[in-house]
């Protein structure tokens, strides 16, 4: 098997173009799609953790991200709403566009 | 108790079907009385015992029993205000009080988290539940833009908080707070821990809107309908907190100690952020999310201090907060029902059209701003006071306590703001009395009740803070011992 | 991250979720390699075409990667070499190089198990949560034609 850091190195790596595209991109959607890279990237480090660790036969990893699954597919499903409901408004998903509360 | 809470918004959802959209109403009536009694009985119930369960996934101790009071209070509270509000909300109003409930079910389980993963899902139980609060008024653009600000920030923290996580539990090998206080003087010297707590300190910091993440507050508190926004201000913020201080003082008190520093910055800056940009603001709510980051700035000092005294007075501070915040909510949610903005120029001789309004807002926003014999003197005088304490040892405390001073004479000048814009602001845009609704009463007189209780007569609460704090941080700061008993 | 086509972005997401899909497969952690196709790859692409298929969005806007990218570029730079850094630093963590005494069976018979003894309270929780998101997530994108009573 490859040693653990390469694992954690990869996750790292994604962990940082899941936040990169989250911050640079404009577009909604991306955002939401870099947050879900970075949970993706959180998960493949339990995971690695998990069966590299002392104690695999304690799943502890596995039900977190049980978990943690659950509710990125929640968060995703009640942001892919607010994007079509904000579209519905502006005809827009550019994030710099919803700026109507600064003041 | 957290499952009755749950069952009940169950029911809630179920009895619409038979329900005619137009005695809607009853519902939150009726949501509000069971969870009193939920209050009254569950707690009255818990008092004796106090212990682990579910392998050591789920505490209960007096700061659980203490969370779990106060969140099924101003869950109460905003039911009631929320049934003052039904005509703003369009539709859904018995979704809207289902997940009122629910959110404060995730509130209740995160009262109690002894595990990471326990404390990772009522926090996005919480968390997602206020995403579709916030953003209920869907015919409003600006309750949309909040949603959708408070979710992607929302999210981008919870990817934090699973990736420090999975660093704690990589290094760790647990996600138990109880085990992991066992073996934080190893776990100490591992970098990858050390990560990970920080990325896990991000994520709550983002729930109690402390400085570097809280950009969500003023544009989420502006846009979302008034009775979210409440439970947002103090649900969120409470239970950020009691998983803050599980998890520091609980689960790595060492650590903590070492990281004073680092939280003295953070509570400054936000105090000091929050109480300067409220200043020019003209929108009530929005002052409120900029005086929602200056408080979280207190309560940061609060933990700062690593102390059980200030511990202590972290917990007084969120009862006395708790109070005001619900009824200045409550009085904007009567307010809103016949102007449907909260720009304060709407205040302008509110004195004249409802004395009673204008009391009730003039005594919670004195308290807040920390006037004394009211609630929230005593909780500034608390933090202070355990500041000032700490100070004997590192004189940096000292400055600390300073700028506390400052942003709370700051907050007295935009406070008053308000005061003076009711009973001084020239005349009313309309000359219409507002009429105060029994629901609506019933919540502003628990608040004033509370506002001024607890600053007449502090003793109470400042014991069950401290029966509280003693579960969790021991007197003696260097003799350690796990969060169970 | 940076292609223009949104399509063509989820797209990329879908396969790079399979790519994680088969490295837990490689994990040991069978059960979650499945979810992972599911759940991420099944429901989460799907979802994420529609909504942008729905928001005729499918070329991103003018100006997309105008706004402070370099602010954004740095923190996730800085971001990635704190980790790598750490990860490296530790050295206890190199030298693992497997535990192989893992029996698969096991795990996915356990995960049952455990999910209704141990994690009952988060199973209920989630079980709440997704039922707040599925309610959240009908008002939100109800049309308002059929929204105004």
């Amino acid at each position: 098997m490859n040693p653990l850091h390469q694992y954690l190195l990869l996750s790292a790596m994604l962990f940082s173009v899941g936040l990169a595209g989250a911050l640079v991109r404009r577009h909604a959607i991306l955002v939401l799609v870099g947050i879900e890279l970075m949970l993706n990237a959180a998960n493949l480090n339990f995971l690695a953790f998990w069966r590299y660790g002392g104690n695999p036969e304690a799943l502890t990893g596995i039900m977190f991200v049980i978990f943690a699954i659950a509710v990125a597919a929640a968060e995703a499903a009640v942001g892919l709403a607010l994007i079509i409901s904000i579209y519905r408004h502006l005809r827009t998903s550019n994030v710099d566009e919803v700026n109507k509360l600064n003041g | 108790m957290e499952l009755a809470v749950g069952l009940l918004g169950l029911a809630v959802l179920l009895a619409d079907l038979w329900i005619a959209p137009a005695s809607r109403r009853i519902l939150g009536w009726g949501a509000a009385a069971v969870l009193t009694c939920v209050l009254v009985f569950g707690l009255g119930s818990l008092a004796p015992q106090s212990g682990m369960g579910f392998s050591g996934l789920y505490v209960v101790d007096p700061l659980a029993r203490f969370f779990k009071a106060f969140f099924l209070l101003s869950g109460v509270v905003v039911l009631l205000m929320t049934v003052e509000y039904a005509d703003q909300l369009a539709v859904g109003l018995s979704e809207f009080f289902a997940l009122t409930l629910f959110a404060v079910t995730g509130m209740l389980f995160a009262a109690s988290a002894n595990d990471l993963t326990m404390m990772f899902v009522s926090l996005e139980l919480i968390t997602v539940t206020f995403y579709v609060l916030n953003s209920f008024q869907r015919g409003k653009l600006a309750s949309i833009e909040a949603g959708v600000k408070y979710l992607i920030l929302g999210a981008l923290a919870s990817a934090f908080m699973v990736f420090g996580i999975a660093l704690i539990f990589g290094s760790a090998n647990t996600t138990q707070f109880s085990e992991l206080a066992l073996r934080q003087r190893e776990l100490s010297g591992s970098r990858i821990f050390l990560t990970g707590l920080t990325l896990v300190l991000v994520g709550l910091g983002f729930k109690i809107a402390a400085f570097p993440f809280h950009g969500w507050a003023p544009d989420v508190y502006q846009g979302s309908p008034a009775p979210a926004t409440a439970l947002l201000a103090i649900g969120s913020k409470a239970a950020g907190f009691v998983l803050l201080l599980r998890l520091l003082f609980g689960a790595v008190p060492e650590i903590t100690a070492e990281w004073h520093r680092l939280l003295g910055a953070l509570a400054v800056l936000s105090l000091l952020y929050g109480s300067l940009c409220a200043i020019p603001q003209r929108s009530v709510k929005r002052l409120m999310g900029y005086s929602s980051i200056a408080n979280a700035g207190y309560l940061l000092l609060g933990v700062a201090v690593v102390s059980p005294a200030g511990s202590v007075a972290v917990l007084y501070y969120l009862g006395a907060y708790c109070f005001a915040v619900l009824a200045v909510f409550t009085v904007l949610c009567v307010m809103m029902n016949s102007s449907d903005t909260d720009d304060m120029a709407d205040f302008a001789g509110l004195g004249m059209r409802s004395p009673v309004l204008a009391g009730v807002m003039t005594l919670a926003l004195a308290s807040l701003a920390g006037v004394p014999p009211l609630a929230g003197f005593i909780g500034k005088f608390l933090i202070l006071r355990a500041v000032i304490a700490a100070g004997a040892t590192h004189p940096g405390y000292y400055g600390l306590a300073a700028v506390a001073v400052i942003g709370a004479v700051i907050s007295l000048y935009y406070y008053f703001g308000i005061v003076r814009m009711m009973y001084w602001g020239g005349e009313p845009l309309e000359r219409l009395a507002i009429s105060v609704t029994p629901g609506a009463g019933i919540a502003l007189l628990l608040c004033v009740a509370g506002i001024v209780y607890l600053g007449i007569a502090p003793n109470g609460l400042l014991q069950l803070s401290a029966d509280a704090v003693a579960g969790i941080q021991p007197a003696a700061a260097s003799a350690f011992k796990p969060t169970g008993h | 991250m940076s292609l223009r086509n949104l399509v063509h972005s989820a797209l990329c997401l879908a396969v790079s979720l399979v790519g994680l899909a088969l490295i837990y497969l490689g994990l040991d952690a069978e059960f979650i390699g499945w979810i992972q196709i599911l759940v991420y790859v099944g429901a989460v692409s799907i979802l994420i075409v529609f909504a942008i298929l729905l928001t005729r969005g499918t070329e991103a806007p003018a100006g997309r990667i105008t706004f402070a990218p370099w602010s954004g570029l740095i923190i996730a730079g800085a971001v990635f070499a704190t980790l790598a850094w750490t990860v490296i630093k530790s050295k206890a963590l190199t030298e693992i190089t497997g535990n192989p005494s893992l029996d698969v069976s096991f795990v996915v018979k356990n995960i049952g198990g455990k999910l209704v003894a141990e994690y009952v309270l988060p199973l209920q929780v989630m079980g709440l949560l997704l039922t707040a998101a599925l309610i959240g997530a009908v008002i939100i994108a109800l049309h308002e034609r059929k929204g105004l009573k």
